[in-house]
């Protein structure tokens, strides 16, 4: 891949995957912080990092052995 | 619980161990790569296995699940940035493997000191990281400890625990290096993912009612422990500040870091990186849920740290389950414990009393490796008399530990990133974030009601920045380094 290419994809992962760190720390004690249930705090935490370690897995399949 | 039992669990445990390890030092070859990286041959199972076992520690089921136990779900949360820190070893990790294979790098720091043209980075990078390192390792031997007190019922004495930990762990990483400490760790993470997973779905089945059930009990709870800040303990600053030193523990902690040498290739990476992030994820989850069936169960304790012993010995856990879970937890601090005095003594051998004329030739290999083996007992002897002294709350002072090791972070940044960083801009932000650290965590100094990592986080990168701008950066150096990383991400799409 070129490098133009690689470093746009670069800055696309890193800012999708820093606006998702953002989110951990602000929706839960913003938008969720009255609801004391599962689908509160629990559930967005739990989307949060599953969300994330599909980013990361999807930039390791670019890799490419040679 | 009966003590003869726990003793039988024990001694299992040190045979089987035992056996892994003398296996690994039959394939073991010689030289001090091999010792300290496993010759940069690990498969890519065995690597994530024992990525994970290093990282997650005791903290996990005793220290996270007591924060759940009084804290609630911020614990999930503070837990889980740190989880999703590893997206960092997506960027970084085929980096450090490209170069450390090129350069022929054993410690992280070693590369630093050779990224910015100065030993001395090395040199101060390690003294950090032995000052906080040493007392993170005293806490996982205090875990042991605790743990097989607390469910002997005091029978087996603290000090019992600790020493038969401290004994392990340099038994296994003396044995073969780096191969018996990553085999012993994957046989030691699967312990740990495997009985996890038993004793808390028996737990939530047979005494809460099943998972509807639980999360039903735990609304009704005072405290509403499903929100932050909930009961009160994770207030925003308090949960920013002990958050953020964990997202990068990947880059700071180097007995992780150096783990990104260890790939046979990079689909061994790609296997490491995948299977930690199940295993993680995994693991986080059943330690926070286990501390929430503690909450149910046994309310009231007064030190959160004793919900998960407390359980165990409970009515609640069968004997033969909570002798398993147990040597699940046990195995999480050994795991732990023995890569970090592997890592620290690579510490001393290669960035502490470096040989200038290095040349790795069989003398000069023998006789680091018997640096390495003194330096691994008198790092077990620091730890053990630390970890005797018994200080309070097992997780705040681990998480203090990884604020410290924040000081290298701006200078991995840097090596990879910005060809203008400096060498005294590295070094003077090693210095001053160290100071920070410490005299913040001493002191209990936290200005705008911040602590301790957010501060020694912006200290280090405005040094590292500010002085970087003011100074000369070794242009040759930076220009080789990054230019061969950036070529080699373009021939194998290295994002």
């Amino acid at each position: 891949m070129k490098n133009e290419e690689l470093k746009k994809l670069r800055y696309f992962y890193f800012i999708l995957i820093f606006l998702l760190v953002v989110s951990a720390f602000a929706v839960p004690y913003t938008l969720l912080n009255s609801i004391n249930l599962f689908r509160g705090a629990f559930l967005f935490w739990s989307f949060f990092a599953l969300a994330v370690i599909f980013l990361t897995i999807k930039i390791t399949t670019y890799w490419r052995d040679n | 619980m009966p003590t003869t039992y726990l003793y039988i669990a024990v001694i299992l445990y040190i045979v089987i161990g035992s056996i892994v390890a003398l296996m690994a030092r039959r394939e073991m070859k010689e030289g001090v790569v091999e010792y300290f990286l496993s010759g940069r041959n690990t498969g890519g199972f065995v690597a994530a296995l024992s990525y994970s076992a290093t990282t997650y520690s005791a903290f996990m089921m005793i220290g996270l699940a007591g924060f759940t136990y009084s804290g609630g779900v911020g614990a999930l949360g503070f837990e889980l940035v740190y989880l999703s820190g590893l997206s960092l070893v997506a960027f970084f990790g085929p980096r450090f493997w490209l170069i450390g294979k090129k350069n022929n790098y054993v410690s992280p720091y070693e590369m630093l000191g050779d990224r910015y043209q100065n030993q001395w980075i090395a040199f101060a990078a390690s003294l950090s990281a032995c000052v906080f390192l040493i007392p993170y390792l005293a806490v996982q031997l205090m875990g042991v400890g605790y743990l097989l007190s607390g469910l002997s019922g005091g029978e087996i004495p603290f000090i019992f625990g600790v020493a038969i930990a401290v004994l392990l762990a340099i038994a296994w990483a003396l044995v073969a290096g780096m191969k018996s400490v990553t085999w012993t760790d994957s046989l030691q993470s699967l312990i740990m993912i495997v009985v996890s997973i038993v004793i808390l779905f028996y737990v939530i089945y047979q005494h809460l009612g099943g998972f509807s059930e639980f999360f039903s009990s735990l609304a009704v709870l005072e405290g509403n422990v499903l929100t932050v800040p909930g009961p009160g303990f994770f207030k925003f600053k308090t949960f920013l500040g002990l958050s953020l030193p964990w997202f990068f523990f990947s880059i700071s902690n180097p007995q992780v870091s150096q783990r990104l040498f260890i790939p046979r290739d990079l689909k061994a990476m790609k296997t490491m990186i995948k299977g930690f992030l199940l295993f993680g994820f995994i693991y986080t989850m059943v330690s926070v849920f286990w501390g929430f069936s503690a909450r149910l169960l046994i309310p009231g304790l007064a030190k959160a740290d004793l919900a998960t012993p407390e359980l165990l010995a409970s009515q609640y856990v069968p004997t033969a389950l909570a002798l398993v879970a147990m040597i699940g937890i046990t195995a999480a601090a050994i795991s732990t414990i023995d890569s970090i005095m592997l890592t620290l003594s690579s510490l001393v051998v290669r960035d502490i009393f470096k040989n200038m004329d290095d040349n790795l030739d069989r003398d000069q290999n023998l006789r680091q490796l018997r640096t390495a083996k003194i330096s691994i007992l008198i790092i077990a002897i620091a730890g053990f008399f630390f970890a005797i002294q018994e200080l309070n709350l097992i997780a705040t002072l681990s998480v203090a530990a990884s604020i410290g090791l924040l000081v290298v972070v701006p200078s991995m940044f840097g090596a990879f990133f910005w060809k203008k960083a400096t060498a005294a801009a590295s070094l003077s932000s090693i210095i001053f974030g160290s100071i920070t650290a410490l005299y913040m965590q001493f002191s209990g100094w936290a200005p705008l009601g911040y602590g301790a990592g957010v501060w020694t986080l912006l200290v280090t990168t405005a040094v590292f920045i500010l002085v970087s701008l003011f100074t000369q950066a070794p242009t040759k150096k930076a220009e080789e380094f990054i230019g061969y990383i950036n070529q080699e991400c373009n021939r194998k799409d290295i994002i």
